[in-house]
């Protein structure tokens, strides 16, 4: 083996030099650097960070769906409800017609005359009477043969004396 | 180094035909132009479709999501002074058809013959209107403003080109009460007469609209488009009309134009000191029928008649009011006066004698009434015709009232003041002469009539009812010697039957002769038609009530005094109780007159008296004894 000597010949080119770092332009801004191959990262997710990032999407998708649906389900029901409205409405109305006409004065006449009831040919105005007093339009008492006038003064009274307090008692 | 020679011929792969490579250029530039065409083409169409026709392509989707819903102005009601519905509004169902998407209409309109109850002529009729007045035609009327029934009835039948849609319709719950207060409206619920006319701007609502936006199920779309502008409710009347008194009004005068075989009647109930119409009734025959309805026309502000006798109150006030007279200053007042070519009389002959003014409005004294108009002069029998408030309209402003007819006292003739100051000659409405005697029972003020108390807006807030400024027509002391005069024609006079156990009712009567449309006041026949009328208030020392009753062309018996006063008699005592108003008390009131027993035991009033032997002995047809001779009277 023969020992490595030096080439014959110079080589046609001359050996290339290492280029030397261009001199900084004066004006690069302080912020800018060159970033060296070696610092290059790859971001990259990592499995565990894929998985949840998937699951709040479709955690953010599912709500979504179900807010859409809890919508469109309150709108069919608001729409019940105002359709439901529209009719109680009308039926107020109609009942408040028929009410109506059922308190009409040539309703009840009718049916007072329905059941035998007449109107009185005369009215008898009662007015009280008081011992001193003429009453205008009062009548001259009529005594009834039999009966004691001051006995059924005395059931008056007794009677009043019961009413009395149970007219002057607070209603339930 | 490698030889060059020609080039080898490229074979296929498959060994088949040879191919050329070709010019790839040509490709990629021929594909190259294809897809900038297509571009280009999209490119336009999407220009054509967003931006130039945008809004048409926007409104087209819109119209296939948006529904627009017409939200009807619903009318408002009117109600009586207690809140009582005397009108309202339901929403119905109107039945409506799409001429064109209805392929057989005498079909379809046989199948809607059912529920809708029409008969042959009704069906055929339907059935041209479904088959559309042009080819064009895409709606129509089926049945407007049906019940939900028959609603229901037409929807099971299924039928194509069918629809409906929700209107209003007016329903009075009492039926015809207050029927001509109230008025009408037509289908499309315009005021056609009345109130319902009157205060047409008041009722009416403004309609609304609601847009949503709809799937193709016809759900509305959540969070879609949604605007609403809602519908205003029409204002409300409240009237005051009291609902009992109204029927109680209309009972007891149609009850008594069906006994005395009249024509017509009117009658009036109103509160004197407010000028509130509690009850107006009217009533006429059918000319055809003969049967008496009650007339959707407010006969009581709209027609005018010649009142008689009743007009005998402004003509002794007017005295009494100019310092003339006293009601105890006497006149010598015979049994007839020659005025011109007329011949005026008392209703009853009497020898010549001296009347006090009291006596004269007792017994209603023709003779007696002309004079003190002599006294007073044309112009002042004019003026105060007219503060009492006749020949204009009053504040009611009822739709077509009438204001009455008043001569120019230059235009007056030999006769008039004979004629006018006794209530012949002059027309006006009943009304009118309430309002005037108001005046007497409030202490000489004239206070405008009102049928309106109130109307309530949507919001539920109260607005009184704007009314006529009240002002004074005489004075007090005038106004209660007038008041003590008509009490003495109810006690003792040609009134006795207004009478009412236990009160003090003034009040006089009226019988007048009817004007015939030939001129004059005779028919064909020769023969006199009269009105028969009352005027009073009660209780007479602080009146609370006021009722004019006047009834048209009585048979048989022809007089105010017996055909009217008796239904201001049963209107007041069934008011009294209604209104609570109590008797008054003992040593506030004079004697009162009590009819009941005077006919009980056959004394009535001499004049009474006589009058009823000439009701006896005459008809409403009467033949006159002198074409020249008045002899109306109370």
């Amino acid at each position: 083996m023969s020992p490595v000597t030096a080439p014959a010949h110079a080589p046609a080119h001359a050996p290339v030099r290492a280029p030397s770092p261009r001199p900084l332009p004066a004006s690069r801004p302080d912020h800018l650097r060159v970033v060296r191959p070696t610092e290059r990262r790859r971001a990259r997710l990592s499995p565990v960070t894929g998985v949840v990032l998937t699951g709040v999407l479709f955690a953010l998708l599912f709500a979504v769906a179900i807010a859409q649906t809890m919508l469109v389900q309150g709108q069919v029901r608001l729409d019940q409800l105002d359709a439901k409205l529209a009719v109680e409405q009308a039926r107020y109305q109609e009942l408040r017609k028929d009410v109506a006409g059922l308190e009409s004065p040539g309703r009840i006449v009718a049916a007072a005359q329905e059941q035998a009831m007449v109107a009185p040919d005369e009215l008898v105005y009662l007015q009280p009477s008081t011992p001193d007093a003429p009453v205008v339009g009062e009548d001259a008492p009529v005594d009834v043969p039999g009966d004691d006038p001051n006995a059924e003064a005395s059931a008056a009274d007794s009677a009043w004396s019961t009413m009395k307090p149970l007219l002057a008692a607070p209603a339930p | 180094m490698t030889p060059v020679g020609p080039p080898r011929e490229r074979r296929h792969p498959r060994g088949g035909t040879a191919w050329r490579a070709g010019r790839p250029r040509v490709r990629l530039v021929s594909t190259l132009l294809v897809l900038l065409v297509a571009f280009a083409a999209i490119s336009v169409r999407l220009v054509q479709v967003q931006a130039l026709g945008g809004d048409e392509y926007a409104a087209y989707g819109a119209s296939q999501r948006l529904q627009t819903i017409t939200l009807p102005g619903e009318r408002g009601s009117i109600f009586d002074r207690n809140g009582n519905d005397l009108a309202v509004s339901l929403p119905q169902r109107t039945i409506w058809a799409n001429p064109k998407q209805i392929e057989d209409p005498l079909a379809a309109a046989s199948a809607l013959s059912g529920p809708l109850v029409l008969d042959a002529a009704g069906t055929a009729a339907l059935a041209a209107r479904l088959e559309g007045v042009t080819p064009d035609t895409q709606f129509a009327y089926v049945a407007r403003q049906v019940d939900d029934a028959v609603a229901d009835a037409v929807t099971d039948l299924e039928l194509p080109g069918i629809g409906f849609l929700d209107e209003s319709k007016r329903f009075t719950p009492a039926g015809d009460l207050a029927h001509s207060v109230l008025g009408s409206v037509d289908i499309d619920n315009l005021g056609q007469s009345g109130l319902e006319m009157q205060y047409e701007d008041t009722l009416t609502g403004e309609p609304g609209q609601l847009v949503i936006e709809t799937d193709t199920n016809g759900r509305t779309i959540p969070g879609g488009e949604h605007e609403l502008e809602a519908a205003s409710r029409g204002d409300d009347l409240v009237l005051t009309i009291d609902r009992s008194m109204q029927y109680e009004t209309e009972r007891a005068l149609r009850a008594q134009i069906e006994a005395k075989g009249a024509g017509g009647g009117i009658a009036i109930v109103s509160r004197p000191g407010t000028g509130e119409i509690l009850a107006l009734a009217n009533f006429e025959r059918n000319e055809e029928s003969g049967e008496l309805v009650a007339t959707g026309n407010n006969l009581a502000a709209t027609t005018v008649y010649e009142p008689g006798s009743v007009n005998k109150v402004i003509t002794v006030a007017a005295a009494l009011e100019e310092g003339l007279v006293t009601p105890e200053t006497m006149l010598t007042v015979p049994d007839s006066l020659q005025m011109s070519d007329h011949l005026f009389t008392d209703h009853d002959p009497h020898p010549t004698e001296d009347y006090s003014v009291t006596r004269i409005l007792t017994d209603s004294s023709n003779i007696g009434t002309i004079k003190l108009a002599q006294q007073l002069g044309k112009d002042r029998v004019d003026s105060y015709l007219r503060r009492f408030g006749f020949g204009e309209k009053t504040d009611l402003d009822f739709p077509n009232e009438a204001a009455g007819i008043l001569l120019d006292p230059a235009k007056y003739n030999g006769t008039s003041m004979g004629s006018i100051p006794i209530g012949q000659g002059i027309a006006v409405t009943a009304m009118q002469m309430l309002e005037a005697y108001n005046v007497l029972a409030n202490g000489g003020m004239y206070v405008p009539p009102r049928l309106v108390l109130e109307t309530v807006d949507a919001r539920g807030e109260r607005h009184e009812a704007t009314s006529g400024e009240p002002r004074r027509v005489v004075s007090g002391i005038t106004a209660a010697r007038m008041r003590e005069m008509l009490v003495n024609v109810v006690a003792e006079g040609t009134g006795t039957r207004g009478g009412i156990t236990g009160y003090r009712v003034a009040g006089k009567t009226g019988t007048a002769r009817k004007p015939m449309d030939t001129g004059g006041y005779e028919d064909e026949a020769g023969n006199y038609h009269y009105v028969a009328n009352f005027v009073g208030f009660v209780p007479a020392e602080n009146p609370e009530l006021s009722i004019i009753v006047v009834i048209d062309e009585p048979s048989g018996d022809i007089f105010g005094g017996t055909v009217a006063a008796p239904v201001f008699a049963d209107l007041a005592q069934y008011g009294l109780r209604l209104f609570r108003i109590p008797p008054p008390l003992v040593g506030q009131t004079g004697p009162a007159p009590d009819t009941a027993a005077a006919d009980a035991a056959g004394i009535v009033d001499a004049v009474e008296q006589e009058r009823v032997r000439a009701t006896a002995a005459t008809s409403t047809t009467q033949p006159s004894a002198s074409t020249a001779t008045t002899r109306s009277g109370g």
